[in-house]
């Protein structure tokens, strides 16, 4: 049986580059918090990806980003219309260590 | 004989309480009860409208019209104001930028490094490359390029030891280094980094503190200083201790000084030409014990050009202001100091640290003429189109009021907690009546807890003061003070995730300091017994005769501050152990601590009617 490795998973819209993303993935790094990134080909929203993020992560927390460059930090047991945390892309450094500091149980940079 | 409507109203330093009791020979029956802030200062015409407010609001309560009310009893307000100051004692200097000193979350590496300090964009230039420099880092530059060029500083053989970074970017520089090095990162003052400076930078293991810049020794070793300097540099240790990570640099100029600030003596002047001295360096606790020496306080003065001097001038100034009393003519009538802790920013800091300097917090009051209740109580009768007339003095009022708590007889001793006072009374047995006036109470709380936390927020500190705390561990869990976990239903919001929040009944407040749940709690409850503990042993002493402790049975706490979640146990406990019964009041058997010398203003009159 595989270990499920220990991560965040970043579930993006394919339309978005790379370098944009960046941003996102230094919080993370930052804080200390590994992470996988995911693209996604079908068109969801910001709040679906993140939803299905954070399904999808042993750490409960996941992040979403649709191809506007809509932002959300996600907890699996929060309602899935109802992300913990949104932003924007341009904002991506502090989302990225948001996403970390929930699963260090640290206060938010808001 | 028919019902009489009767209001007792009771002007306090902060809020204004009703009492409405229809009465019937020997009987009250009381109707309703209201509170209000208090308009304007205690005892000038400007409380008629918090008056008007409240009797408005218990006669709807009592469902009756305001005109049905037949006689307002108004209380004879104490002539006492207090007010409030404190001052250091005692401040750390250092004359030249030559310390960082805090605790980002997350900086790069570990350990030691000494090096001379260089700009990030000029290391490549440097001319002697084994020296050993330490990177400055400002915002502009970004994580990847700088990694890329302290990569390249090493590949050139330069030696850089340790870097100083403006953003937070500590691990993601450190991550991507071929030879590890230490890192501070969110300095946000760095543009007062002196430059091709010697410097030294050590960060610890999470979970650790540094060891070498808190040392003084570690620093004499690092910069190989005589003991003469290692003297002065001893300060600089100091105020390292207990950090994660630091930066001490060296500047030719650089001092530190601690600065024993001239803080004076405080002059006690009792009657009988009376006259003790002490200096406020030793400590709230030797002034108070000197106080206790006095027959009786007459006035207090600080020494002049001190601050001490200041800090009653100040005070003297305030009073003669509130009261319209000339300056000459105020005469302090009691005070209490208390020890404080005073956060300062320490001048030539880099990342904004403070240095926790002592200091002493002083409540004083004065005895003013007689505050003129007289034209408070003419202006309201032609208001409201009532009759009104002054009631007897506030302790007696109190005391009559507080007997109505179940469980309680005469001899009694009420002690009044307020905001601006702690006031004492006891009624013996025959009904005689002592009672005793002290500085010092909920707001003296609030100013220590706000300066002690660093808060710089008068309402928030009131709130700490209020309500207890909790600390949000999840999106759904908080642990409380006692240590257990509640568990929420509701996500908490994400503004309080991960924070020491205050319970409030409804909200949640979440505290951006960064002190824990326990060291506040500690703060709180000790700004409180400083001032409720020391003043209620104070004042049990100035009403008991012989005041022997022992020798009282009933002690019951009224007041806003009675309504306090811990101050009224704190009290309890420390009475108890002189074998004395003391509680907070329940007025009338359901009120609590409020009430009560409205109560008594209504009581007081139907025992005047029984007389005749």
């Amino acid at each position: 049986m595989n270990k499920r490795e220990i991560n965040i998973p970043i579930l993006y819209n394919s339309a978005l580059l790379s370098e944009q993303i960046k941003e996102v993935c230094a919080g993370l790094e930052e804080e200390g918090v590994p992470f996988s990134l995911q693209e996604r080909h079908k068109t969801g929203s910001f709040i679906e990806l993140g939803a299905a993020a954070a399904a999808m992560s042993p750490l409960r927390v996941g992040i979403g980003i649709d191809q506007n460059g809509n932002v959300c930090v996600h907890h699996e047991k929060l309602k899935q219309e109802e992300p913990y945390v949104q932003g924007n892309i341009q904002n991506g450094r502090r989302l990225g260590k948001n996403a970390a500091r929930l699963v260090k149980g640290l206060p938010l940079s808001l | 004989m028919a019902a009489k409507i009767l209001a007792g109203v009771d002007i306090g330093n902060s809020s204004t309480e009703v009492a409405i009791a229809s009465v019937e020979g020997d009987h009250a029956h009381f109707l309703s009860q209201h509170l209000v802030r208090t308009t304007g200062i205690k005892g000038t015409t400007d409380n008629v409208k918090g008056i008007r407010l409240a009797l408005q609001e218990a006669a709807k309560k009592a469902a009756i019209e305001l005109k049905d009310i037949d006689l307002i009893r108004l209380n004879d307000a104490v002539p006492v104001i207090g007010d409030l100051a404190m001052d250091l004692i005692s401040e750390t200097i250092i004359t030249e930028s030559s310390m960082i000193g805090h605790n980002p979350d997350t900086p790069g590496g570990a350990g030691l490094g000494v090096g001379t300090t260089v700009l990030i964009d000029q290391l490549l230039d440097v001319e002697e490359k084994e020296r050993g420099y330490i990177a400055v880092i400002p915002k502009p530059f970004d994580y990847e390029w700088v990694a890329h060029r302290l990569n390249q500083a090493e590949s050139d053989g330069i030696s850089v030891t340790g870097a100083i970074v403006q953003k937070d970017d500590g691990v993601l520089i450190h991550n991507r280094l071929n030879k590890k090095i230490p890192i501070v990162d969110e300095v946000s003052l760095i543009e007062k980094v002196p430059l091709l400076k010697l410097a030294a930078i050590e960060v610890a293991l999470p979970g650790h503190v540094i060891r070498t810049l808190s040392n003084p020794y570690g620093l004499s070793t690092v910069f190989q200083l005589d003991p003469d300097q290692t003297i002065q540099i001893a300060l600089v240790a100091k105020a390292l201790v207990g950090n994660r990570s630091a930066v001490v640099i060296r500047t030719p100029q650089g001092e530190v000084v601690e600065r024993k600030i001239e803080a004076g003596r405080v002059i006690l002047i009792g009657s009988k030409n009376q006259q003790l001295e002490v200096s406020i360096n030793d400590g709230a606790e030797a002034i108070m014990n000197m106080y206790e020496k006095l027959e009786e306080l007459v006035d207090v003065q600080g020494e002049t050009g001190t601050n001490v001097g200041g800090m009653f001038n100040g005070l003297r100034h305030d009073l003669a202001e509130l009261t319209g009393q000339a300056l000459n003519e105020i005469k302090i009538s009691d005070f209490l100091a208390v020890d404080a802790v005073i956060p300062t920013s320490i001048s030539g800091s880099m990342a904004g640290e403070l240095s926790m300097e002592s200091g002493v917090a002083l409540a004083s009051m004065v005895k003013t003429d007689k505050v003129p209740v007289q034209r408070v109580a003419r202006l309201l009768e032609k208001e409201v189109g009532i009759a009104v007339e002054i009631g007897g003095v506030e302790a007696e009022m109190a005391i009559l009021g507080a007997l109505t708590t179940p469980g309680t007889r005469k001899p009694i001793v009420i002690i009044d907690m307020g905001g601006g006072s702690t006031d004492a009374a006891m009624m013996n047995e025959a009904g005689k009546i002592i009672s005793s006036h002290l500085a010092g109470a909920g707001d003296m709380v609030t100013m220590l807890i706000n300066s002690e936390l660093a808060l710089g927020d008068k309402e928030l500190a009131e709130k700490i003061k209020k309500y207890p705390l909790g600390k949000v561990l999840s999106i759904f869990h908080m642990q409380l003070e006692d240590g257990t976990i509640l568990f929420s239903e509701a996500p908490f919001p994400p503004d309080t995730f991960g924070k020491v929040v205050i319970r409030e009944e409804k909200d949640l407040t979440p505290l951006s300091n960064k002190a824990s749940m326990e060291k506040i709690r500690e703060i709180r409850r000790s700004a409180k017994r400083r001032v409720f503990v020391t003043n209620a042993l104070r004042a049990l002493k100035r009403v008991v005769p012989t005041g022997n402790l022992k020798r009282l049975s009933f002690v019951v706490m009224v007041g806003g501050s009675a309504l306090d979640f811990e101050i009224p146990q704190m009290l309890t406990e420390e009475l108890g152990k002189y074998g004395i019964v003391a509680g907070f009041a329940n007025i009338r058997g359901t009120e609590g601590p409020r009430n009560a010398v409205a109560t008594g203003l209504v009581l007081s009159s139907v025992r005047q009617e029984v007389l005749k």
